[in-house]
């Protein structure tokens, strides 16, 4: 059977069946590195995390390294972290501040602009007939940015960032955007493994709200027993592929932390920039493909693809940039405590994940047994009065993890870049303050 | 004592332990410490979770950094003091929030540990110096022990993980049945990307 049918079978994301083949195939797997990572615009940074000329971090896009780098001008420039003479890593460190990048295999050394400056006996070895010009690092295709969260796409022909952020910008201008500073990255990166795949991450933050009861019943529903009863929220489900589980009324996943307090004090602000609908909430999304965040948490994270039954997870703290340094450290220690490979809410995540990925590797019955996708099917609405995208008037369901397989099949399955049929209609916003104004109007108050 | 052969009829001295850097420590010092550091393994090691955490004083911390991968020259030369930074850590906890873990542990709802994993502390190169204030003088009955760790866990079915890293405890003294107490205890993991699903055992 061709690829693309095998594929069409596997996800029937309308009736809300997937085959597991998707989480554990080998020939899926590369498919995906190529044409779902090679083409759709990739979480890189945030602002805060290159903040000076020639800061650099090191990340992936898909399988691939890729260093990321502040120029002089404060553009953020994106290369593969490959040498251009036998592909040896140019750089090493994990992130830091460097003028000139030495390939340690044979010495070609790169500038920040990813220019081969320095290739060692370039008389003695090479007769100086190398043309350094044409050896430079290989850029990606685009780099572009959302108020400080910076993205990258191999793909020359993908649609601008914006377009494929689409009605996501909305529900991110609630988490970036609630301060007039906006946020911040605390420094360090929380990185650990599972033997799974990473769609079962993604998928879960984008809509699987289901599971907190259960799965963190020792944790969010020990600690603070009201946090997950009686759960006010949405869903919403976007046709570019992201989720979000809202949750109404809070600010924090512990009601009586410091940063309870803080965020408390910060109400009238945030309902003036954001308006009541998105101000005091929390919950999980996922930008598609990989990326996804926890505002109530201060979280935000990557998930890194390592093989079909393997990823990492990249985990960060994220802060209001104004806050006072007591509340940043506040929300250090306390997203320490929930998140993180020891985090007392997320040990619980990892040991369902690394489970099911064990079973898919030596199973074969396992991997022919279709999983249900078909919470709040046939609940959901594309024309909410409040919100944009699908959207369900309730907390569980999982119309976004439809969504998200609705997308991830198209990339899949699709010789080009696959352009969906324009956005609903813009949107006229209640009387929320600037920001909140229609989805163009963000964008044009951030360009400005 | 080492002796070493002699050499062309000269005696050669033995290498010198305080050469290394490390002061001289009483033997019966050494035995209570590493002692203390037997039976706390043994408490974790039977899943004694609660007797574990009294061994923490009202006022510990509990703390494990993240470990860097970064140019030598833009490391700091020790990790573990960017904690009075804002660095993202694995664990920083209090005794409050280190109760919170144990709470948890006996909730009957911690998938992670239940069933619960089976693990192995093996607690090394227990080394002690006796607690000073910057001006030299001597603060009594504490202790500042450095010791290595292997701890080798297995769950389920086939699932393994082996950690190696150090401790820094600050200990003190202590009247009761356990002879000390952990004041402070910083964990250095020694590995960037955790390499295990979680990290849902103590160290
Ligand atoms: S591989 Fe980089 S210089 Fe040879
Ligand atoms: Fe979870």
């Amino acid at each position: 059977m061709d690829i693309n049918d095998r594929l069409q079978e596997l996800v029937d994301w309308e009736h809300g069946l997937i085959g597991p083949e998707i989480f554990i195939d080998d020939a899926i797997y590369r498919r995906e590195l190529e044409a779902l990572f090679g083409r759709a615009w990739l979480f890189i940074a945030h602002d805060s995390m290159l903040a000076a000329p020639g800061d650099f971090l090191n990340t992936y896009m898909g399988g691939d390294p890729v260093l990321a780098i502040r120029q002089k001008d404060m553009s953020v420039r994106v290369f593969l972290n490959a040498c251009r003479h036998r592909g040896m890593k140019i750089c090493r460190a994990e992130d830091g501040n460097a003028r000139t990048f030495m390939c340690t295999y044979h010495g070609w050394t790169y500038n920040t602009a990813g220019e081969l400056i320095n290739v060692p006996n370039l008389d003695t070895a090479y007769f100086n007939e190398l043309d350094q010009k044409r050896w430079g690092l290989v850029e990606v295709a685009q780099v572009a940015q959302y108020k400080g969260l910076w993205f990258a796409t191999f793909d020359p022909t993908a649609p601008p960032l914006e377009e494929f952020l689409g009605d996501m910008l909305y529900y991110i201008d609630a988490w970036v955007d609630r301060t007039p500073g906006g946020i911040e990255v605390l420094p360090g990166v929380v990185k650990w493994t599972i033997h799974g795949n990473w769609k079962l991450g993604a998928e879960q933050f984008g809509g699987d709200g289901y599971h907190a009861v259960i799965t963190h019943a020792s944790s969010l529903g020990t600690f603070d027993p009201s946090f997950l009863r009686d759960i006010k929220g949405i869903e919403f489900a976007s046709r570019q592929g992201h989720g979000y589980s809202m949750i109404f009324d809070r600010m924090t996943r512990f009601a009586d932390d410091p940063l309870g307090r803080y965020n408390q004090e910060q109400v009238p602000e945030r309902l003036e920039r954001l308006g009541p609908d998105r101000a005091n909430t929390v919950g999980n999304f996922t930008v598609f493909p990989n990326l996804s965040g926890l505002p109530g948490s201060a979280n935000l994270r990557m998930w890194h693809p390592k093989g079909p039954n393997e990823f990492e997870i990249w985990s960060w703290t994220i802060v209001d940039k104004d806050a006072p340094e007591e509340v940043k450290r506040a929300q250090r220690t306390s997203a320490a405590f929930t998140e993180g490979a020891a985090g007392v809410v997320e040990t619980d995540d990892g040991e369902n994940w690394d489970l099911i990925g064990q079973m898919l590797e030596r199973g074969v019955q396992t991997r022919k047994m279709a999983w249900n996708y078909q919470m709040g099917h046939g609940h959901e609405t594309d024309h909410d009065p409040v919100y944009p995208g699908r959207v369900l008037r309730n907390y569980f369901g999982e119309g976004p993890q439809r969504a998200f397989y609705r997308r991830w099949l198209e990339f899949m399955t699709s010789d080009e870049w696959p352009r969906t049929a324009p956005a609903e209609p813009e949107r006229v916003e209640h009387e929320a303050g600037e920001l909140a104004l229609s989805r163009k109007g963000a964008l044009r108050a951030d360009a400005s | 004592m080492l002796t070493l052969p002699e050499q062309s009829g000269r005696a050669r001295s033995a290498p010198k332990f305080r050469s290394l850097g490390l002061p001289p420590v009483a033997p019966e010092l050494q035995r209570a410490v590493e002692h203390f550091y037997h039976g706390e393994a043994e408490l974790l090691d039977d899943w004694e979770w609660r007797a574990w955490v009294e061994l923490f004083t009202a006022d510990a911390h509990y703390r494990m950094p993240i470990r860097r991968n970064r140019l030598r020259r833009q490391r700091k030369t020790d990790e573990a003091d960017d904690l009075g930074g804002l660095e993202v850590a694995h664990v920083d906890d209090d005794r409050t929030s280190l109760d919170m873990r144990i709470q948890q542990l006996e909730s009957g709802m911690h998938w992670a540990e239940d069933p619960p994993s089976r693990s192995r502390h093996l607690v090394t190169n227990v080394r002690v110096k006796a607690a000073a204030l910057d001006d030299g003088t001597p603060v009594e009955g504490e202790y500042h022990v450095r010791s290595n760790f292997l701890v080798y866990r297995n769950r389920l079915e086939a699932e393994v993980d082996v950690w190696a890293g150090e401790r820094r405890d600050v200990l003190r003294a202590d009247d009761g049945a356990t002879g000390f107490r952990i004041a402070d205890r910083i964990v250095l993991l020694d590995q960037n990307l955790v390499l295990s699903k979680n990290l849902s055992v103590f160290f």
